[in-house]
């Protein structure tokens, strides 16, 4: 066998074609052994330029191609874009739409339901990288039910594109509300097997414990968002700090990291993260039931802002000439926060559009953190920072 | 002309040439029945199976199905090879009318239904497929790693006892032996991982022989200690020493002899996992890690020889913790009358039972394979030697200080198990038995519960997490 | 370490083995026995038996040509740009749309198009097995309309339209030789593509179609509706305006 020698260590290329890496992401692994000297990732595979291709897009048009930015959460892109949107047009007196309550219950309560079926992709293929591949299709399972509810309600299993500027394409489909009650009631039944299965195991918890741990300092300063902010201890969330939608009417906690992994475990390592998506899974049930009940019920008739943008006229009218100007909103999505910067020149395409990612600032921390870790330290720690691919390259 | 292969061919063959047949002829059907017959009718069709089985309980426990015969049925394969000549939806017609027909029709939808069909697709995809040799690897070792592999596993069952008298030889040092025999398979994984000219295959191999020759300790160690206790290397012996007359024979076990022993169990299992590469120590494999392992590069039949390697090491690993601590191919119940059975008899039905004691083991090898996440390498390494190795030497000297008290109060017995064994045993008499139970289980027990005593409260969040509190 | 973290250790890797090993057979025996709680085999035997499609879905398109106004708000909302058509005049001097082509393999089956037509003739089928590059059924079929006897380019009679219909309403694999044949001369010599399919490739089926326009009559009433309760708020508000006035 060959190998490439450099004073006494390997270099792997580790992906893009790896069944560890999420997707199309290669590492560059200098190794000595089984540990890892340095990591430097590789990005770009995945390329598909979709902030250059929104600006030869109208405004409305763009929101499929926001299901494609993170294909494992639709809806929160959808939202996120929709949100922005509507900033910009709140800009002016003119263009400023009133949403109706019902379809901003409704995007939060399926912001939350993708959010927890992310999670649930995101924590399932973490067990699935160490080995266990039982509780990822008992993860996965809960994924297809909650997709199940989508399909009805928006006629698709994973590009929503549900959600359109002034309200929402379509209303909830009769019964939803049972079923999604239903459906949340199997969810926490399954996650305490799942938890009992593999989140309280030994074994997976000692892969975990005290592997690539990061300072709470680090965590801010390299610019990690979401889960892995919040597995390093510290207690920001856009949706109980920021409120946008309606979420200020709505009872949560924020989980944070506490070195849940025990006398091994260190504050912000991989189980703190992992630790941290599982109650937020528990926390989104309870955002969802709140949700369910505080929301009015449908007026009988297609609402105007219910029903797509075209029903929309007030929206029609107001995106063929919306104000001039920069718009920043940022949205908490199941990979922390998401930003859509759009600049506006007063066109019916947009001039600029710049999505910030969790998944890609995430990249940029591997260097720091993967020297010393094993190789199979590594696989954890990609699993831990659930990210996902499309979402880093764009 | 004499070909023996010890004195169970001979007498095999002596009874062939008794019923008429020719000398050379009937050693020849002897050398046949003792050694081929057990490998190729025992393990590998069980190899085959096992693996649907596998699918199927992996299935079950995940919500799904498993393998299942879909549109291109075995009707439509057949259909496609024998009327190729036909456009393909004439001979997709043929099929459905085929599958209409009474009995036949209903029989092939069943073994569709239960997938049945994937059992032969694989066989012979396997066989189809290209058989693969990387640029720039070293083709010597990389096809011999397949065959080294595979004698590894099969070697063992030479003198693997499947009754009393039907197995291809029981030399008097088996137990060394077979812990000779078994470390082939780090060899070959070795082989596989360095010839293979793959980074991902060196590390699959490295690690298979860091692991395995780890594991080779507490092995030892736990056959050595049976050994001991049983007063014989032999495996036939050590399955005598663990006769129990009457109809209660699973009592004679040396699994309930003492605690210790059943922690020797245990140890000596969680060892066998390793030594078979079986999850959770699947390193050398590691296919979210390592994309496939040391078989990275493997395709087709080689690959294929692997995979029954494994299987078959897991069968032999089965077979082997059974005669260490259960009694080998003595049935639980009853054995006083099995093995007073007329000799045909009597090695059909210890046969069925070891091979059913195999397999017991091997489906809860599956059962803990979909599971259990996997370790890492410096975590199996400390398992080894600062849990298992340390736990196998504490029963070596409990037990040898409960033989020497045993010895001292009742002295050494000679059991006497069926026509053709009997061993010396020092079996503990009701008192020491029951008095072992309680000094060393009492402790034991005391021990676990300090250990528990002492631990950190858990965390509120993790208890709401396993459901045992509310938000 | 101490010896009782040692033991703790030990104690607790049993421990969390055995709640795992419990829960896989539980899940094991709910999977084996049917049993309650949901906990049954989710695979669908998709091949063999029809995938579950709910009401709503997105699926491939079909243009009623009968409503088509030709008016391209579908083309132009469409983000992918994979609609095209063609008008002409016909013999009464009308214009009407002669073709009308969605590429599917270009297709993202976002539904914008179906939000913007005004006439509520372009819907999404609930069909899914499509091969967009090679046509579904070896034919290469991919346009999506309606056919009328004039539109082909050989002349067919109404017995053959009919008979046409009728084929193409079918499942494409039940769909027998001789219909394949007949469909086959259905051919446009020009583009090299097949001009077949009353309801788009066969998948909408005359049911669906009924439910289409069931659909589309209920949305239109429901506007209606709201236009007249609009009116209705507005004669109020103007009312009460004149009524304060003075």
């Amino acid at each position: 066998m060959n190998v490439e020698r450099e004073g006494d260590y390997i270099t792997l290329s580790m992906g893009p074609h790896h069944p560890a890496t999420h997707g199309v992401l290669r590492l560059e692994v200098t190794t000595d052994g089984e540990v890892i000297r340095a990591c430097k990732p590789d990005i770009g595979y995945l390329h598909r330029s979709i902030e250059k291709i929104g600006e030869f897009l109208e405004w409305y048009q763009f929101v499929p191609y926001t299901d494609r930015v993170d294909y494992v959460c639709s809806m929160n892109s959808n939202h996120a874009w929709v949100c922005a949107v509507e900033t910009l047009l709140a800009c002016s007196e003119e263009t400023k739409l009133a949403i109706p309550e019902r379809a901003e219950y409704i995007r939060i309560l399926f912001a939350e339901l993708n959010r927890i079926s992310s999670h649930m992709v995101g924590l399932g293929s973490m067990t699935m990288d160490m080995g266990a591949f039982t509780p990822f299709l008992h993860a996965l399972s809960q994924r297809e039910f909650i997709n199940d509810i989508f399909e009805k309600t928006c006629g698709a299993r994973l590009t929503y594109n549900y959600m359109c500027v002034g309200g929402l394409v379509r209303d909830l489909h009769p019964g939803a509300e049972e079923e999604i009650r239903a459906m949340l009631k199997g969810l926490e039944r399954a996650m305490i097997d799942f938890n009992r299965l593999i989140s309280s195991n030994n074994i997976f918890k000692a892969r975990l414990a005290g592997v690539a741990a990061v300072s709470a300092e680090d965590a801010v300063s390299y610019g990690l968002v979401g889960p892995n902010l919040r597995g390093s201890g510290i207690d920001f969330d856009l949706r109980r700090d920021k409120p946008y939608g309606l979420y200020g009417r709505f009872q949560f906690e924020v989980p944070v990291g506490k070195a849940y992994a025990g006398s091994e475990g260190r504050l912000g390592d991989c189980y703190d993260r992992y630790v941290v998506r599982l109650l937020e899974v528990l926390e989104s049930i309870r955002i969802c039931r709140q949700a369910l009940d505080q929301m009015p019920p449908a007026s009988g008739v297609e609402d105007d802002l219910v029903g797509g943008w075209c029903v929309a006229k007030a929206a029609q009218k107001a995106l063929r000439k919306p104000p001039v100007g920069e718009v920043y909103f940022r949205c908490e999505n199941p990979r922390g926060e998401t930003g859509y910067h759009i600049v506006s020149d007063g066109t019916k395409f947009p001039y600029r559009i710049k999505i910030r990612t969790g998944s890609f600032t995430a990249m940029s921390i591997f260097e720091k953190l993967v020297p010393g870790l094993m190789i199979a330290d590594l696989v954890a720690l990609i699993g831990s920072f659930d990210i996902v691919l499309p979402e880093v390259d764009r | 002309m004499t070909i023996s292969v010890g004195p169970v061919s001979d007498s095999i063959a002596s009874w062939f040439s008794l019923r008429g047949l020719p000398l050379a002829l009937s050693e020849i059907l002897a050398v046949l029945v003792v050694c081929v017959l057990p490998v190729v009718g025992i393990v590998f069709p069980i190899a085959g199976v096992a693996q649907y089985f596998e699918r199927k309980i992996a299935a079950s426990m995940q919500r799904r199905k498993g393998p299942m015969v879909g549109a291109v049925g075995i009707v439509d394969l057949v259909a496609d090879m024998l009327l190729f000549w036909l456009p393909r939806w004439k001979r997709r017609a043929a099929a459905r009318r085929v599958e209409r027909l009474p009995v036949l029709g209903a029989l092939l939808r069943q073994v569709r239904q239960w997938g049945l069909g994937s059992m032969a697709a694989d066989g012979v995809k396997m066989f189809l497929k290209e058989d693969m040799v990387p640029g720039g690897a070293d083709r010597f070792l990389f096809r011999g790693s397949t065959y080294l592999a595979l004698t590894g596993a099969f070697l063992a069952f030479a003198v693997f006892p499947f009754s009393q008298w039907y197995h291809m030889g029981d030399p008097p040092v088996a137990a060394l032996y077979l812990g000779a025999v078994t470390g082939l398979v780090a060899v070959s994984i070795l082989e596989a991982g360095w010839s293979s000219n793959n980074k991902w295959s060196y590390f699959g191999g490295i690690r298979a022989v860091a692991m395995i020759v780890s594991y080779e300790t507490p092995i030892a160690l736990a056959i050595a200690i049976v050994c001991m206790w049983s007063g014989t290397m032999s495996l036939q012996g050590i399955i005598a020493a663990q006769y129990h007359p009457g109809w209660f024979s699973f009592a004679g076990w040396n699994l309930f002899q003492s605690p210790l022993l059943t922690l020797l169990a245990g140890v000596y299992y969680i060892a066998a996992l390793a030594e078979c590469n079986r999850a959770p120590f699947d390193l050398s494999e590691g296919e979210s890690e390592l994309v496939g392992g040391f078989h990275t590069e493997y395709s087709g039949l080689r690959w294929g020889l692997f995979f029954i390697a494994e299987y078959g090491d897991m069968l032999l690993v089965g077979g082997i913790f059974a005669t260490l601590f259960l009694g080998g191919f003595q049935s639980p119940i009853g054995e006083q009358w099995i093995v007073s059975l007329p000799p045909f008899a009597e090695a059909v039905v210890h046969t069925l039972i070891a091979v059913a004691k195999a397999l017991a083991s091997v489906g809860f090898m599956m059962w803990i394979r979909w599971t259990l996440p996997r370790f890492r390498i410096d975590q199996v390494m400390k398992l080894a030697w600062t849990k298992l190795v340390p736990l196998a030497l504490f029963c070596l000297f409990g037990l040898a200080l409960t033989q020497l008290v045993a010895a001292q109060r009742v002295g050494v017995v000679q059991v006497v198990y069926g026509r053709y064994l009997s061993a010396p045993v020092v079996r503990l008499d009701l008192f020491s038995w029951f008095s072992s139970w309680v000094l060393v289980g009492g402790a034991i027990g005391v021990v676990v519960w300090m250990a528990k005593r002492a631990a950190p409260a858990q965390a509120p969040e993790m208890r709401r997490l396993l459901g045992k509190e509310s938000a | 370490m101490s010896f009782l973290g040692w033991v703790r250790e030990i104690v607790d890797g049993v421990e969390s083995t055995a709640t795992g090993l419990s829960t896989t057979a539980r899940f094991l025996w709910e999977n084996t026995t049917d049993a309650e709680g949901g906990a049954v085999a989710l695979t669908v035997d998709y091949p063999v038996a029809p995938a579950r499609v709910p009401d709503g879905f997105r699926g491939h398109l079909f243009n009623d040509v009968d409503k088509c106004t030709l008016c391209k708000q579908c083309q132009r909302a469409c983000p992918v740009d994979c609609i095209s058509m063609e008008g002409e005049l016909n013999e009464n001097a009308k214009f009407r749309i002669s073709r009308f082509d969605i590429d599917l393999s270009k297709c993202i089956y976002c539904g914008l198009c179906t939000q913007a037509c005004p006439t509520d003739c372009l819907t999404m089928t609930k069909g899914y097995e499509i091969d967009p590059v090679n046509g579904v059924n070896a034919h290469g079929g991919r346009y999506l309309f309606r056919m009328r006897p004039e539109q082909t380019k050989r002349r067919m009679d109404e017995s053959e339209v009919e008979r046409l219909n009728r084929v193409t309403a079918l499942d494409p694999r039940t769909i027998s030789p001789e219909d394949r044949e007949f469909l086959s001369e259905i051919e446009d010599r020009e583009s090299g593509r097949f001009l077949f399919g009353r309801y788009g490739l066969g998948y909408y089926t005359p049911e669906n179609k009924a439910l289409a326009d069931a659909a589309r009559a209920e949305r239109k009433k429901a506007r209606e509706l709201a236009a007249s309760q609009a009116a209705q708020a507005e004669a109020a508000a103007k009312a009460a305006v004149e009524g304060g006035a003075p």
